[in-house]
């Protein structure tokens, strides 16, 4: 379970980050989008550096949970039972040491960057309504766990009433409902609903039966303790 | 230490090579003559040559996505015991931080291809992760298999310790890593590398913007990628040759022509493999990596309960 949703977030980070702030901008609005004021980025900035240094640094986390041992402040821990060892901070020195590598042995005499269009199979300037949506990118997933997401879905073509062959609207709807809310949530909320509306009759607005409802409650737990002791 | 740098060099020099050959097998199953072992370096050299182009709308994660893969390539191909099992990064990246460091490498690329913004970039992005999220699990379960055997996950450990070929575990965990292989670095049954019909195309549609420098890089490290890959399978399941620690000239020696010939000979076999398939069509390639995550987790059971 937990290799497989390894996969899944990955797959998940690559499209949050990914369509959310690498697409091209599909609204006006979002073309003339400008960057927050400094403070502001400060703050995400500091909470990434947070969330980074902690990434590199799990010792310092796992010293603290009961059954998992750091290795005597060294960064590199280890797992239990299985002895193994993964030190992310110098993973990170030795990435960074390998791609100063690769960009060292590119940077020869180097020919300026051109900028050029976009590849479009020489259709004309692509817009940003041919590109990849969340949606999009992830119906391959969704067609993968097909028996288990039951989407809802479907395609309404209105022909033009001359031909069939002249299409003169098409339709696409598709949702993802989710399951479990379905299965297990919805009949507990409709039966305590159904429940609450046939309470209502007991309480018509009579002053009298509410005393009438006190008075038989009150016999009620005397007579129960009078049975009990 | 000087295992290890001599491992990178056969790796480095070597990778592009071992693809040249597997090209030269096919070409001659197919009755073609075939470019020769050396083409793969021609194009690099030809690749680093030509002007680099950014595209319209690309930013940085376009710019480092080459170089973010051919350094993960490149530390990869310095853990994994191929030529030597005395690398001083093993305490440092163990199997998992293996996988986890080729699958960064394929995010990079999968990013840079939505950065792109155009329809193939997006499409051969979320193929990609379709098959990276179903590839992970059966690596993360074969690694477990692999490790319970030898009480370590990392890699000299397990080499060093042996897997023993006719148990059930490690056929079975050689089954699933085969078919990882295979998608990891997009051959047949999964992707085809030569393909040039976009619509088909699930690695080659992300990096379809690169040229120049930048697509030599990335050729080079998915040659890296697959060299590494299929050694690690080599290494595993015939261990016989490999350099432990504080080994002589002569010993290095023997590892290094001993990991030639064990990833020259899968190369040889998976690319003569690749004459009798065809490419499985998008949405059958689940299936195949389910069979493959099955195998694992009935490794992981077997190596419970039958040891």
């Amino acid at each position: 379970m937990f290799a497989l949703s390894a996969g899944l977030a990955v797959a998940t980070f690559v499209k949050a980050f990914g369509v959310g702030f690498l697409a091209r901008p599909r609204s006006q609005a979002a073309e003339l989008a400008r960057e927050s004021p400094a403070p502001a980025v400060a703050g995400m900035a500091l909470a990434a550096a947070a969330c980074v240094f902690l990434a590199v640094n799990p010792g310092l986390v796992l010293r603290l949970l009961p059954g998992a041992h750091a290795a005597g402040g060294a960064p590199t821990p280890s797992l239990a039972g299985l002895t193994g060892s993964i030190s992310p901070l110098l993973i990170l020195l030795a990435l960074a040491a390998a791609a100063a590598l690769v960009l060292a042995a590119l940077s020869g005499p180097r020919r300026v960057r051109r900028a050029a269009r976009p590849w479009d199979c020489g259709a004309g300037p692509m817009s940003s309504r041919m590109e990849y949506t969340a949606t999009s990118f992830a119906e391959p997933l969704q067609r993968v766990f097909d028996h288990t997401l039951a989407p809802e879905g479907g395609v309404a073509v209105a022909r033009a009433k001359e031909s069939a062959y002249l299409v003169e609207r098409i339709e696409f709807r598709a949702r993802v409902p989710d399951r479990v809310e379905r299965a297990l949530y919805t009949p507990v909320l409709r039966a305590a609903h159904a429940l609450g509306e046939r309470a209502r009759a007991l309480a018509g607005g009579s002053v009298h039966r509410y005393l009438a409802y006190g008075f038989y409650a009150l016999t009620g737990v005397l007579i129960v303790l009078a049975v009990l002791t | 230490m000087s295992g290890t740098l001599l491992q990178l060099l056969v790796v480095v020099a070597g990778a592009p090579l071992l693809s040249g050959l597997m090209r030269q097998v096919r070409a001659r199953l197919e009755g073609r003559a075939g470019a020769g072992v050396l083409q793969p370096w021609r194009d690099l050299r030809k690749l680093l040559r030509k002007e680099p182009i950014t595209p319209h709308g690309t930013g940085w994660v376009f710019r480092s996505a080459p170089a973010v893969l051919a350094a993960t390539a490149l530390v990869v191909a310095a853990v994994v015991p191929l030529v030597t099992t005395a690398s001083p990064l093993d305490g440092v990246a163990d199997l998992f931080a293996v996988a986890a460091l080729l699958a960064l490498g394929s995010v990079a690329l999968a990013l840079a291809g939505l950065d792109t913004g155009t329809a193939f970039g997006g499409m051969g992005a979320s193929r990609e992760m379709v098959v990276l999220a179903l590839v992970e699990p059966t690596i993360l379960l074969s690694v477990f298999a692999l490790s319970i055997p030898a009480g370590s996950t990392n890699l000299a450990a397990i080499v060093t310790s042996g897997v023993d070929l006719v148990s059930p575990v490690s056929l079975l965990v050689a089954a699933a890593l085969a078919v990882v292989v295979l998608a990891e670095t997009g051959r047949v049954p999964v992707d085809n590398p030569s393909t040039h019909l976009e619509l088909t195309m699930i690695h080659e549609a992300m990096v379809l913007e690169y040229s120049g420098p930048d697509l030599a890089l990335i050729e080079w490290a998915e040659a890296v990628r697959l060299a590494v890959l299929l050694g690690l399978v080599g290494s595993l399941f015939a261990p016989a040759g490999i350099a432990g620690a504080g080994a002589g000239v002569l010993a290095l020696g023997v590892a290094v022509a001993a990991f030639a010939l064990k990833t020259a000979l899968l190369g040889a076999l998976l690319a003569a493999g690749e004459v009798f398939m065809a490419k499985l069509r998008l949405f059958r390639i689940p299936e195949l990596l389910a069979g493959s995550f099955l195998m694992a987790l009935l490794a992981v059971a077997a190596s419970y309960f039958l040891t």
